[in-house]
């Protein structure tokens, strides 16, 4: 089966998941939020870790849940990327994260993996790549790797 | 001047003599003395009486109260002044005696004179344009100088002749007469004269004597105030005491070394002898043809000493003179008989003669010699001269008194001097007589050869003494020439003697007063001395090129010739063999240089030696000083075959090994060719042919105790001439010998008989070459090192050379690829930034796009406008991308002409490279541009720097994990220039590493990105391509990188 079809079969569950997108580049974060708007309704969009921290604690505290999906860039003022997803693991080590990145350096990502890291999106963002990433952290959330399953 | 101060002198010896007695101070005196310092008021400007210079007194007065001072311990206290101040001082009894004061009636009212110390006449001075001076009455008109309140200024005044001019002292006085101001002024002779020598005018004259009644001498006395009667008496007899030594001292010191003129001495003529010059005014006087140098006619101009005295003294007279010329003397006596001619300038006195001429003083005396032809120098008396025929000048006094008192002397007369010696060379006579100094002038300006002059004739009445002659009767004439002629000073004389006698002394007086009157007559009959010589003995005796007989014993004879007068002659002989022979065959009387150790021989009788020397042992020089000749007396020894030496050597030395040679030049040859060891011979005769021979192997290593001296040998049967050469050569001096033996050898014997002073200079010297030698050798051995060093070096510092060829070459090498490095290296950052710069839109494109072709994969409707939207947002992305390029394109490209820019615009072309690079790594930064200001320059270059700078913050920033890192980029200026600082947070640089920051190859950073030339690149580019400065410095919590860049940039 292919993604495509694969995709048209999660999207009626993906639409209900609440995603939380972090990246500094308004450019890119508009652009990607487009994007992803093609496999979430629920997107809230953060422009730093501190803010996508924020979003992240409030959403918890509001709906006494978790987002569903985080997707973050790495290299960002404030607060990384990395530091971002260790007090996210902090407080849900069964978050789904997707990290989407220019990142290329090994060390790093042996760091993200450490992490407990979902999915790594190399920049600029490949097709395949992004299917595959976005279909597998779907199938994640719906099979039950959330913790409230 | 001399003569005044005879008469002063004389005075004072009268004086003196009158006060024969010590003159005893009374006990009062002695108390007054004791307790009194006396006040004397002097003259600052009155020489040589007293003169003060340079804070000093001096003169024959203070010299007087010197050694009133020395002898009485008195006291003085000298107060100098001028005339006038020392008189009013004097008269207000302010000081207690005047010095320099002359007797007036008016004075005597306040003054006590003491006894004048001295007495000098006024004098008038004139201009020397003054003419037709006879008395003082020619001066009716005349402006006089006087000097201010002087004695006698009241008696000149009383005359009424003069407008009379005052003056405040001498020298202005003199200076206005030198000047035409005045036309005349009286003075004291000495200090008047003195002040126009310091003056140096030569325009004035002495005219005359002051004689003005009442108006005497100058007498220069101390004045004493009337009313101390005790110090005039202590005046008086200390002046009284004064010794006739003492005043000789004292006159002699200040009087007659200050004879400045004495030319200029009057001459005291009376009345009737200035009348006489008055009217005469030109003197007519005799120029002969050739009587050189008294009196001859030059291509008719008159010449001579006699001419010159005349011109002397005409001068002296006012008088000109009109030389006659053409006659023979003859004619001339004969002119002032008839009184065509008023002087003769040159003649002595007869008796004869002096019926018709006066005479004055004999001013010249003029020896009269013998002139013979050469070869005939045994013709030195009149009494040789007897029956022999001499050629006299006609007329002259000599030609007349042999004429009278010599009868048996034929003569022939000829007209003058030089036609006597021109005949005598020609052999017409026998000799002839004349003054020495005339003759020897003649012989010389005329080329006449072959006359010399033996002897001065030795009759005293043959002593010419030569006067002026005047017609008997004309008594002025003769008076005023004998005043004139006794005025003219030794040195007017001797100044005349020296210009036409000078060089021409012949003083060559015969020295026989060592002989008996026995050996004196041997001589003179003697015709000549007869001597056997050897030609082979240098340098005491050989042939000279021409085959003339010279040497040390030719020049010995040559002073035996002249101190015994009598002729020498030479015979030559084969050797000393033949030479003795000769002297056994009485065929020569003596032989002038024999070796004492060469005489063993009967009937021969050997003078005092007239050179002594030791013999010396003489080596080649690579042999080592002989201690002493017995060291070496089996050594091969070369000895001259005739040698007194071989057999007394063989004698003692049986063994010996003797080299016979001809002379001593073949035994020095022999030692010099290693032919034999040594030789023995003396000092001039080794050293003359060490030197001319160039031997230069050889030298004199040590001398024997063999005395070698050189003898004259003469005959038995002639014991006179044995005694008379003995004598003559004891006679002989030792300079004289020394200064023929110096002729004749190299060296120079200080002292003949002094070997010791010999030795000391050998030893000396031998030492000093010693030590010169060893110098020598040391010198070379360090030369030769230092040769060798030298190459080293030489050879070194080629390889140096090349090795820093290479090494530069190397280094460039490496320098080009460590550039080449640094530029890779700076695109990898460039890259790196260009990666960073690219990923943002790339990935917003990349985003973009599947965005649109997920929404196509799911079917989803895509509206035209959204679609459009998306495009155009990815057109965007592309142009984005484009103008990256186009930064990362100019970064690359190089400026190829300045460009009018702002800087801040530059900042921020660097900063969009790396921007995306910096906020990646979470790296704020902040602007701060004060400027705005274009400038010329090159962008691109600095932007570079920029870019490198900020890249470096990063880097920094990055590496020390900084917190909030932070770059500050600010600008500002001011009159001259534009300053960009970039700081950053990242920390401080260590000390040790910010001197070196710039150093190319100097790199702090971890990673092998560091190629440590971005810095030193930078530098190199603002420093010396922009002109302007960069620097780095510390600052809080990191660094600042400060470039300042001129706004004006020249070229």
């Amino acid at each position: 089966m292919d993604n495509i079809e694969k995709l048209k079969e999660l999207l009626p569950f993906s639409k209900q998941l609440n995603v939380l997108f972090i990246e500094d580049n308004m450019e890119v974060r508009n652009q990607i939020e487009k994007m992803l708007g093609n496999f979430f309704n629920n997107i809230d969009l953060a422009k730093d870790g501190e803010e996508g921290m924020e979003l992240y604690k409030n959403f918890q505290k509001e709906k006494e849940d978790f987002y569903d999906i985080v997707i973050t860039d790495l290299s960002m003022p404030k607060m990384g990327g990395i530091d971002l997803c260790k007090e996210i693991l902090g407080i849900n080590d069964k978050q789904v994260i997707l990290v989407i990145s220019a990142y290329s350096h090994p060390e790093n990502l042996f760091e993200l993996i450490n992490l407990g890291i979902t999915k790594f999106i190399q920049k600029p963002i490949e097709q395949k790549n992004i299917l595959e990433t976005i279909i597998y952290a779907i199938e994640l959330c719906k099979n039950g790797n959330n913790r409230f399953e | 001047m001399k003569k005044i101060f005879l008469i002063v002198f004389t005075f004072l010896l009268f004086l003196s003599n009158l006060f024969a007695f010590e003159n005893k101070f009374t006990q009062e005196e002695k108390d007054y003395v004791k307790n009194n310092k006396i006040k004397v008021a002097t003259l600052p400007d009155f020489p040589p009486f007293t003169s003060y210079k340079n804070n000093k007194i001096s003169g024959l007065s203070h010299d007087i109260l010197n050694l009133f001072s020395k002898k009485y311990n008195m006291k003085f206290e000298i107060e100098i002044d001028n005339w006038s101040n020392n008189l009013n001082k004097f008269k207000n009894k302010e000081v207690d005696v005047i010095d320099t004061i002359s007797f007036t009636e008016n004075r005597t009212a306040y003054t006590n004179y003491t006894k004048p110390y001295y007495e000098l006449p006024f004098i008038i001075f004139s201009r020397k344009d003054l003419k037709n001076y006879t008395d003082i009455s020619d001066l009716k008109g005349k402006k006089l100088g006087l000097t201010k309140d002087i004695f006698y200024i009241d008696e000149i005044k009383k005359l009424d002749i003069f407008e009379i001019v005052e003056f405040d002292n001498i020298p202005d006085k003199v200076t206005a007469l030198a000047l035409e101001k005045i036309d005349i002024i009286f003075g004291h002779h000495l200090n008047t004269q003195k002040t126009i020598v310091e003056k140096g005018y030569t325009n004035i004259k002495i005219l005359d004597e002051l004689k003005i009644k009442n108006i005497k001498k100058n007498d220069l006395r101390f004045g004493i105030a009337k009313e101390n009667k005790t110090l005039y008496s202590i005046f008086q007899k200390a002046l009284n005491n004064i010794s006739t030594k003492e005043w000789n001292d004292l006159y002699s010191k200040w009087i007659t070394n200050n004879n400045y003129n004495p030319s200029n001495k009057t001459l005291n003529l009376t009345k009737e002898e200035k009348e006489y010059i008055k009217t005469k005014k030109i003197i007519k006087v005799q120029n002969e043809n050739n009587w050189p140098p008294y009196n001859y006619n030059d291509k008719g101009e008159a010449k001579g000493f006699s001419i010159d005295y005349t011109k002397l003294l005409a001068s002296k007279l006012n008088l000109e003179v009109n030389f006659i010329q053409n006659h023979s003397w003859d004619e001339y006596l004969e002119m002032l008989k008839n009184k065509q001619i008023d002087v003769i300038n040159n003649i002595s006195k007869n008796k004869q003669r002096s019926a018709y001429i006066d005479f004055t003083d004999i001013f010249h005396t003029a020896a009269n010699a013998i002139y013979v032809k050469k070869g005939s120098e045994n013709i030195d008396s009149l009494e040789e001269l007897r029956n022999k025929t001499i050629i006299m000048p006609k007329g002259f006094f000599a030609q007349q008194l042999i004429e009278k008192h010599y009868p048996e002397i034929k003569q022939i007369l000829v007209k003058d001097s030089l036609e006597a010696l021109r005949l005598l060379s020609l052999g017409k006579a026998d000799a002839t007589i004349g003054k020495k100094n005339v003759l020897d002038y003649i012989i010389s300006t005329n080329n006449i050869s072959g006359v010399v002059a033996t002897n001065f004739v030795d009759d005293n009445r043959l002593v010419s003494l030569i006067r002026m002659g005047v017609p008997k009767g004309e008594e002025h004439l003769k008076s005023i020439l004998q005043k004139a002629q006794n005025s003219v000073s030794d040195e007017e004389l001797l100044k005349l003697k020296r210009k036409w006698f000078g060089g021409q002394s012949l003083n060559n007086k015969k020295n026989e007063s060592f002989l008996t009157r026995k050996e004196k007559e041997y001589l003179r009959k003697k015709d000549e001395i007869l001597y056997c010589i050897n030609k082979d003995l240098h340098p005491i005796e050989f042939l000279n090129t021409k085959g003339e007989y010279e040497g040390i014993s030719a020049d010995i004879i040559e002073t035996l010739k002249e101190k015994l007068n009598v002729n020498f002659k030479y015979i030559f002989t084969k050797s000393l063999k033949q030479s003795i022979e000769f002297l056994d065959e009485k065929r020569c009387d003596i032989i002038p240089a024999v070796e004492n150790n060469n005489i063993s021989l009967k009937n021969i009788s050997l003078t005092h030696p007239y050179l002594n020397y030791k013999l010396g042992i003489i080596t080649r020089k690579d042999i080592p000083v002989v201690p002493s000749i017995e060291d070496i007396i089996d050594k091969p020894i070369a000895l001259k075959y005739d040698s007194q030496l071989i057999k007394e050597f063989q004698s003692n030395y049986p063994d010996i090994n003797i080299y016979k040679t001809k002379n001593y030049h073949k035994s020095l040859e022999a030692v010099n060719n290693n032919q034999a060891y040594f030789t023995l011979a003396p000092l001039p005769i080794a050293s003359y042919y060490m030197a001319e021979f160039a031997m230069t192997n050889l030298y004199i290593s040590r001398y024997t105790n063999i005395s070698y001296s050189i003898n004259m040998a003469v005959r038995n049967d002639k014991p006179i001439l044995f005694e008379i050469l003995n004598k003559a050569i004891k006679d002989l001096k030792n300079e004289e010998k020394r200064e023929i033996v110096n002729k004749w050898t190299s060296f120079s014997i200080e002292k003949k008989f002094d070997y010791s002073l010999f030795w000391k200079i050998f030893f000396i010297v031998l030492i000093i070459i010693s030590i010169l030698l060893y110098r020598q050798i040391i010198l070379n051995k360090h030369n030769k090192e230092l040769k060798k060093v030298n190459n080293e070096i030489a050879q070194l510092s080629n390889t140096l050379e090349q090795r820093v060829q290479e090494e530069i070459e190397k280094n460039e090498v490496k320098t080009k690829q460590l550039i080449q490095q640094s530029r890779l290296a700076q695109m990898g950052e460039l890259i790196n930034m260009i990666a960073h710069q690219w990923r943002q839109p790339l990935t917003a494109i990349s985003a973009t796009i599947n965005n649109l072709s997920l929404k196509m994969m799911l079917n989803k409707d895509i509206s035209k406008e959204e679609l459009e939207k998306e495009l155009l947002l990815i057109n965007d992305y592309a142009q984005h991308l484009s103008g990256t390029i186009d930064d990362f394109r100019n970064f690359y490209k190089k400026d190829k002409t300045r460009q009018l820019v702002f800087i801040e615009n530059t900042i921020e072309q660097a900063l969009s490279i790396i921007k995306a690079s910096l906020s990646s790594n979470l790296i704020k930064i902040e602007q701060d541009y004060r400027c705005y200001i274009k400038i010329r320059t090159y962008p691109t270059e600095i932007n570079h720097v920029i870019l490198n700078i900020l890249k470096n913050a990063e880097d920094v920033l990055k590496e020390n994990k900084i917190k909030n890192p932070l770059i500050k980029v600010s600008t500002y200026c001011d009159k001259n220039n534009i300053y960009l600082d970039i700081a950053n947070n990242g920390g401080n640089i260590k000390q040790k590493d910010i001197e070196k920051i710039f150093e190319p190859y100097f790199s702090t950073k971890l990673s092998k990105d560091g190629t440590g030339l971005g810095l030193y690149m930078s530098k190199v580019i603002i420093e010396e391509h922009c002109s302007g400065t960069l620097h780095v410095e510390n600052k809080d919590d990191g660094v600042v990188f400060k470039i300042s860049i001129p706004k004006e940039q020249n070229g």
